[in-house]
């Protein structure tokens, strides 16, 4: 009798267990995957449109059997965004879960007016089911749009934004830019870049260049495109590599960049006259030649390291002189450099670098490029005729 | 619990872990905050490692004066040392502090809880349930703690080493760049809270009481410290390698949030945070159980005759209470720092007094 009396009472007990207070069931989230900000018509309201996936259809749609998409674009206007999700609940019929948010695109109109960006960027700092790892673009035109392409190869539109913001192999894009970077950044009023997408057409995204987001006057001050971009990619980036096409005895070629090691250093410390060599090394291999070279050839094989190297002088200049005259906003990391590297130098300069006397516009930067084309490919030549091909 | 094993059933291994665990918790996950509010970039080391040496030494002290008073609990041989009365009010003030910073830790978990866990949840009933567990744990043997703080170690370890570890990738050596241009007061302020952030040990005053032969204990209490200086030493630099010096100066948990900017592949580790909350809550039960058990242990030093279980029935509800006094964050931050500050000033008191006695007086073998 005791014994069951016991029994009893854990029966009882067991009833407790259940209880949890913040339980929202699978089935009654709705996963946030990305979310657009644009301006809405009234000045002080953003468009906020997010991405709800519907975890039911994601599974079906393998089999074939779902009908309708996986995902459900709500857009809503408000005037912080946290108040404008909230202004979301109304519509939908599921609690909005952000744990899973992969992309934040802002519109370009955003970016662009002073200290938008970093007021809306808070809340995806300071929310504690936000991770730090979200992506961030920028839209050219309208980010909403772009969050109800149709991609043929992945279920979800912001499944294929992500993916395209953090695929490596091409030179006019940059690594992807995290929330969690962001804050730094901002934080010590540092400039930085940032990808700039646009809606194609209504079954793909292009990845447009890089925005120029100046740390100092908090808006996004330019654009880089082409080979711009690519010489600033080629000046900062580590990790992402690509192509470049090259003029070899007048026929295009193209060599791959393989591996770029940069190394800034510091010539000349006078604020007013600053003088920055970077050296850059970069190893590169032939992929693909119009003209019919003998690559195995050491002069050959120099004209193509000599190619490489106008084309890096070229680009990398161009990207600079944009940089220093028309945006005035340090990206190449330079303050950065001189205040890890050179604290007393930065402590006269830092109140000058990108406003006032402008000491960065300045500075004069010195390239020393080294190419070493390493491998040829696979093969010498695809035709051995010296025609003159049209 | 049997009166035969009152003394002597601990061993120097389990004095180390527990002044590990206790040193370990809820400081850990703010400290790098307050050090890199001091110093600049990556600065704060020196004042971990100048913190850390003060912390070793200053454990090896108190290690010393208790372990030469083998098997006497503190109220006898500080009334020896000192005098009954001064004894007395030491040990009272003991344990108004231990029970404010159970009050504290109880808080703070829940406040962690709703932080990155929780919204709806009331913060009582969380508070509650978390104090329940803890009074389940004192309530048993002494020994029976001991050796949960000892099973509960290596977990814990793994689970700091996977913090320390899983960030690597996101780590920039430029991060911690400029070094050396922290001036000499930010070093002091740093140092002086991170000594704070290492105070855990002043339980050896306690505890060596029940080693059986504490020849060794200065030693093994010192090497505990140790592994958490090194610990803090380690989470400070990931901290401020993965975020930078203004980030992490701006983070309410800087040392939880790098495990949410961890991402592992696959959808289920994209929050690898959720594993660490595990290890995070284990590291915060084992600080307030040993507080908690402080509290008992020295309130049966003032209280012969007093029954355990009546002991804490009747203290539970008080700290529940206090726990329940701060009403938001600002009032939590301040009664950490107070706490902190406090049994700074106390505790160096305390040892000054026992220091200069015990040189004059000598240990007593009985």
């Amino acid at each position: 009798m005791k014994c069951l009396k016991k029994v009893f009472f854990m029966v009882i007990l067991l009833l407790l267990l259940t209880g949890c207070w913040d339980k929202v069931e699978l089935e009654d989230r709705a996963f946030v995957y990305g979310i657009a900000i644009d301006t809405a018509e009234k000045q002080s309201e953003i468009k906020l449109t997010s991405q709800l996936i519907v975890p039911s259809q994601l599974s079906t749609l393998g089999g074939g059997g779902g009908s309708g998409p996986a995902f459900r674009n709500l857009s809503v206007t408000g005037e912080t965004i946290i108040d404008t999700n909230r202004e979301m609940i109304k519509q939908t019929s599921r609690v909005p879960d952000p744990t899973h948010i992969k992309v934040i695109l802002f519109s370009e109109d955003i970016v662009k007016q002073p200290t938008l960006f970093k007021e809306y960027i808070d809340l995806f700092l300071r929310e504690k089911d936000m991770r730090r790892g979200i992506l961030i673009a920028v839209a050219s035109g309208e980010a909403g749009e772009l969050l109800s392409v149709e991609p043929q190869h992945e279920k979800i539109p912001t499944q294929y934004i992500g993916r395209l913001l953090e695929t490596k192999g091409n030179l006019e894009t940059i690594e992807s830019i995290r929330v969690g970077d962001i804050q730094e950044k901002l934080l010590e009023r540092e400039s930085f870049p940032l990808p700039v997408i646009e809606k194609l057409d209504s079954k793909s995204v292009n990845y447009v260049g890089i925005a120029i987001y100046n740390g100092k006057k908090d808006q996004m001050v330019g654009l880089l495109k082409g080979d711009e971009a690519k010489g600033l990619s080629v000046l900062i980036e580590e990790k992402n590599t690509g192509t470049l096409n090259i003029n070899v005895e007048g026929k295009s070629s193209t060599v791959e960049l393989l591996k770029i090691n940069h190394k800034i250093t510091l010539v000349n410390n006078n604020p007013n006259n600053f003088e920055f060599k970077i050296s850059l090394k970069i190893i590169g291999t032939i992929a693909e030649q119009f003209g019919n070279q003998d690559v195995m050839n050491a002069e050959v094989h120099d004209k193509f390291q000599l190619g490489l190297e106008q084309k890096i002088h070229e680009i990398t200049t161009k990207a600079v002189e944009k940089l220093q005259k028309d945006y005035k906003t340090d990206v190449l990391e330079l303050g950065p450099y001189l205040h890890h590297y050179h604290p007393k130098v930065w402590e006269q300069t830092k109140d000058n670098w990108e406003f006032g006397e402008n000491n960065f516009s300045k500075s004069k930067i010195n390239f020393d490029i080294h190419v070493m084309i390493e491998r040829p490919g696979t093969i010498n030549k695809t035709s051995d005729r010296n025609e003159n091909r049209q | 619990m049997k009166p035969t094993q009152t003394h002597g059933f601990i061993s120097d291994r389990d004095i180390m872990i527990a002044v590990t665990s206790n040193i370990i918790g809820i400081t850990t996950l703010i400290f790098p905050r307050v050090i890199a509010q001091y110093t600049s970039a990556g600065d704060g080391w020196i004042a971990i490692l100048i913190g850390g040496i003060v912390a070793c030494i200053w454990s090896w002290v108190i290690a010393k004066i208790a372990s030469s008073f083998p098997n006497q609990s503190f109220i006898t041989y500080a009334s020896y040392l000192l005098t009954k009365p001064m004894a007395v009010i030491i040990t009272t003030l003991f344990i108004i502090h231990f029970i404010l910073v159970t009050a504290y830790q109880v808080r703070e978990v829940t406040v962690l809880a709703h932080q990155y866990l929780f919204d709806k949840t009331p913060i009582e009933v969380v508070s509650l349930l978390f104090l329940l567990v803890v009074v389940y744990g004192v309530s048993g043997s002494r020994a029976g703690i001991f050796r949960l703080i000892v099973i509960f170690f290596p977990t814990v370890i793994v689970g700091l080493l996977i913090l320390v570890v899983m960030p690597l990738g996101l780590f920039k050596t430029e991060n911690l760049l400029p070094t050396f241009q922290t001036d000499f007061q930010g070093h002091m302020k740093a140092s002086l809270s991170t000594v704070g952030t290492f105070l855990g040990f002043s339980m050896l005053l306690f505890y060596i009481e029940l080693v059986k032969e504490p020849k060794n204990t200065p030693k093994m209490a010192v090497k505990g410290v140790m592994i958490a200086v090194l610990f803090s030493f380690l989470i400070f630099l990931i901290c401020i390698g993965t975020f930078g010096n203004a980030t992490t100066r701006n983070l309410f948990f800087p040392a939880f949030d790098i495990s949410k900017t961890v991402e592992l592949p696959g959808g289920f580790f994209e929050r690898s945070d959720v594993i660490l909350f595990v290890i995070w809550t284990i590291i915060i039960f084992t600080t307030t159980l040993i507080f908690f058990d402080l509290i008992v242990l020295l309130m049966m030093m003032l209280f012969k005759n007093a029954k355990k279980m009546n002991i804490i029935l009747g203290i539970s509800p008080l700290i529940f209470l206090l726990s329940m006094l701060p009403v938001n964050y600002i009032e939590i931050t301040n009664v950490g720092r107070f706490l902190t500050n406090s049994l700074f000033i106390f505790l160096l008191i305390v040892t000054i007094l026992l220091g200069i006695t015990y040189k004059v007086k000598g240990g007593n073998q009985n």
